[in-house]
């Protein structure tokens, strides 16, 4: 029982930042600015960070450690995108307050929301079972829909929300629907049971199986906004308050990805999904290019640097989905521990820092409940302030995947782990590469706008704080350092990477014991504990 | 302004009568076909078959019969243009407002409704669980509570 409450610490960390933030903050007289609750957020966060780091360096993950009735677990792949999150909370919780009083709606429950939304991720990384997946799923939602339409005088931020939660809304409906037949096949909600379930091939499920893949990927699909449902993410993010744009492109993004993969592989993968399997990557595969190419050519025609953000958001996806098919070959098992694995925690590390530092240098221009980001309005912005312009810059570099930033490694292993997998997937690569290219030119078009456009007569004010500069500053320094030192974290994503592994394996193992007539040994035991003490 | 036959077109009557009729025949001629059906497994499909005819026949009877049995508005009338809400007629603006206070009210019931599901499964293993569950239960009260706090705090819950 402390064992399990032991890992829930991060969880309950942020929890209590939520409700402290709740319920403290009502009783504050109205007159006085909220802005504290935002380094007190980024303290919360940044000790769910701790926390985070605490169990990742004590204990043993190299198998999972399941709790409550192996319904959640600290492997390390939980705690690395656990870490994740908390550090996009973090970062956000920095980047918001000067924004969010600027444009007259930094109210308390905004920092509350922010720390539901951290927990929510937290929880929906660490579940073990489709039930716990999907109420850390809607928490996350819930809130994250909240927060988009969280300026609810300007119309397109209530458009923002109002899309982002009906499409949402019918995402949720089909996770449920496949989740409901997932049950029905494996007879049970943890992902060890449907992993032990599915390794089995039992003739006549085919259908029913397929029917729940499609599904449960669909709503995967448009949590991270692949193709087939991409189409909210422009608006949502145009829309939506800048840093909490910045919030949704990273932290929500890294929270699905994290997910993904460990319903993909931890309950998906192997055993009698590849009688399918060949269907499988080749369908998610080609969602993938489709994906990142959509995004990338709908944003060459943009001329609003959050809107271009948004399609980049779209092609990003489409790189992070060719990772995670990529990831293990069709097998299931393919080659072992080495580095494989690695590259998806790693990619979403680069893409998720620079993503909230384009955003939060972007949300310098937020001065007296303005928030436009086109063109003219950034124009002036590298002169006039130097720290946003290079910040701005710095991130656009990391995203298109320039030598000295984070993101350059990120790809370079991306594109490294899709080749490894297999010669099916060179197309697949070949296309990343010139999509790769092709997304170079919209964001050094914004990199042109903030420095090389003349600029208006007018005399622009811009956003300066202090907790703002500490944002971009850490994020960029992040992005740098990590950039030119990498191989630290590139272990750790490895590690993160290879914590599902044992399970697929494990999964394997029992199956052939089974086959040659021996006993496996009893692993559900753990699964199918209950919680009561007799 | 009322239902008003003024407004309507007067020849129909007769159209709707035998439209009506035809229905009434068509469901009861299929019916009856359908109870000579015994309980042999053949017969049993026989059966079945009979009773898709049924629901065929009463489908499109009912599809024929709403053809010539609708109220048809004149092209000029009033009606034409008019939001149709099941025969009532229609009161006031369709943009009204309405208040949130019954939003709130309705959200806490569920909210404290469900608290309800999950207290009871508690009562019944209240002893076996003991301190534990105990505390369990206290911290889920405890988050509940936080958030009625939170709402009385806002006023939330002030019928004004």
């Amino acid at each position: 029982m402390l064992h399990d409450i032991a890992l829930l610490s991060p969880m309950i960390i942020l929890l209590f930042g939520a409700l402290f933030t709740l319920v403290v903050d009502p009783f504050l007289p109205t007159a006085t600015p909220r802005r504290f609750w935002g380094p007190f957020g980024a303290l919360i966060s940044g000790a769910a960070v701790l926390a985070t780091a605490a169990l990742w360096v004590s204990g043993n993950h190299e198998m999972q450690t399941p709790a409550f009735a192996a319904h959640l677990s600290a492997s390390r792949l939980s705690l690395f995108f656990t870490a994740l999150t908390a550090v996009c909370a973090l970062l956000t919780h920095l980047s918001s307050p000067a924004f969010m009083d600027e444009q007259d709606h930094g109210f308390g429950e905004f920092y509350a929301l922010l720390h539901f939304a951290a927990f929510g991720m937290a929880v929906m990384v660490a579940a073990e079972s489709l039930i716990t997946l999907f109420i850390g799923l809607e928490i996350m939602s819930l809130s994250v829909y909240v927060l988009a339409a969280f300026k609810r005088t300007s119309l397109a931020s209530v458009e923002a929300g109002l899309k982002y939660f009906i499409m949402g809304s019918v995402a949720s409906a089909m996770l449920l629907y496949g989740m409901a037949f997932l049950y029905g096949i494996a007879g049970g909600t943890t992902y060890v049971e449907i992993q032990r379930a599915l390794v089995v091939p039992k003739p006549g499920l085919d259908l029913w199986l397929g029917l729940a893949v499609v599904l449960t990927m669909g709503a995967f699909l448009f949590k991270v906004a692949a193709v087939p449902f991409h189409m909210w993410a422009p608006d949502a993010y145009e829309g939506a308050p800048t840093p909490v744009a910045g919030f949704m492109s990273a932290g929500v993004k890294a929270a699905a990805f994290g997910a993904l993969l460990k319903v993909l592989y931890a309950a998906l993968a192997g055993g009698a999904i590849d009688s399918l399997h060949l269907s499988m990557p080749k369908m998610l595969a080609t969602f993938a290019v489709v994906t990142m190419t959509v995004g990338n050519i709908a944003a060459l025609r943009q001329t609003n640097a959050k809107r271009i953000l948004g399609f980049s958001a779209i092609a990003h996806a489409g790189y992070l989905l060719l990772g995670c098919v990529a990831w293990v070959p069709d097998g299931g098992l393919g080659d072992h521990y080495h580095v494989a694995g690695a590259a998806v925690p790693f990619y979403l590390v680069g893409y998720a820092l620079a993503s909230l530092a384009v955003f939060a240098a972007l949300s310098v221009v937020g001065k007296g409940g303005q928030e436009l980001t086109g063109q003219a309005q950034l124009a002036g912005l590298g002169r006039r302030y130097p720290l946003a312009g290079a910040v701005l810059t710095l991130g656009l570099l990391s995203l298109a995947g320039v030598p000295p930033t984070l993101g350059f490694f990120g790809k370079l292993e991306l594109l490294h782990e899709v080749l490894r997998a297999g010669d099916q997937y060179v197309p697949h690569a070949v296309l990343l590469v010139l999509n790769s290219v092709v997304a170079a030119y919209y964001y050094l078009r914004i990199t042109v706008w903030v420095y090389m456009k003349p600029e208006g007569k007018v005399e622009r004010e811009y956003i300066r704080d202090r907790s703002l500069t500490w944002s971009m500053s850490l994020a960029a320094l992040a992005i740098l350092c990590v950039g030119i030192l990498p191989s630290r974290l590139m272990r750790m994503a490895a590690f993160a990477g290879g914590a599902v592994r044992p399970q697929v394996a494990r999964a394997h193992l029992d199956h052939q014991l089974e086959v040659a007539g021996l006993k496996p040994p009893v692993v559900k035991a753990a699964a199918t504990e209950a919680v009561l003490p007799r | 302004m009322a239902y008003d036959r003024k407004h309507t077109d007067k020849s129909q009557d007769l159209r709707k009568i035998t439209a009506g009729l035809t229905l009434l025949g068509g469901s009861w001629a299929s019916t009856a076909w359908a109870q000579t059906a015994q309980d042999t497994p053949a017969q049993a499909w026989l059966a079945a078959l009979g009773f898709s005819l049924v629901s065929l026949v009463i489908a499109g009877t009912l599809l024929v019969a709403a053809r010539f049995l609708r109220v048809r508005a004149r092209q000029d009338s009033p009606l034409k243009t008019r939001p149709y809400e099941c025969g009532e007629e229609p009161l006031g603006e369709t943009r009204i407002q309405f208040h949130p206070r019954y939003y709130v009210v309705a959200l806490f019931f569920v909210l404290f409704d469900v608290e309800a599901a999950f207290l009871f499964p508690w009562a019944v293993v209240v002893k076996r669980m003991g301190g534990a569950g105990l505390v369990m239960v206290g911290s889920f009260l405890g988050i509940l509570l936080l958030g009625w706090l939170y709402a009385l705090r806002k006023e939330a819950l002030r019928w004004q």
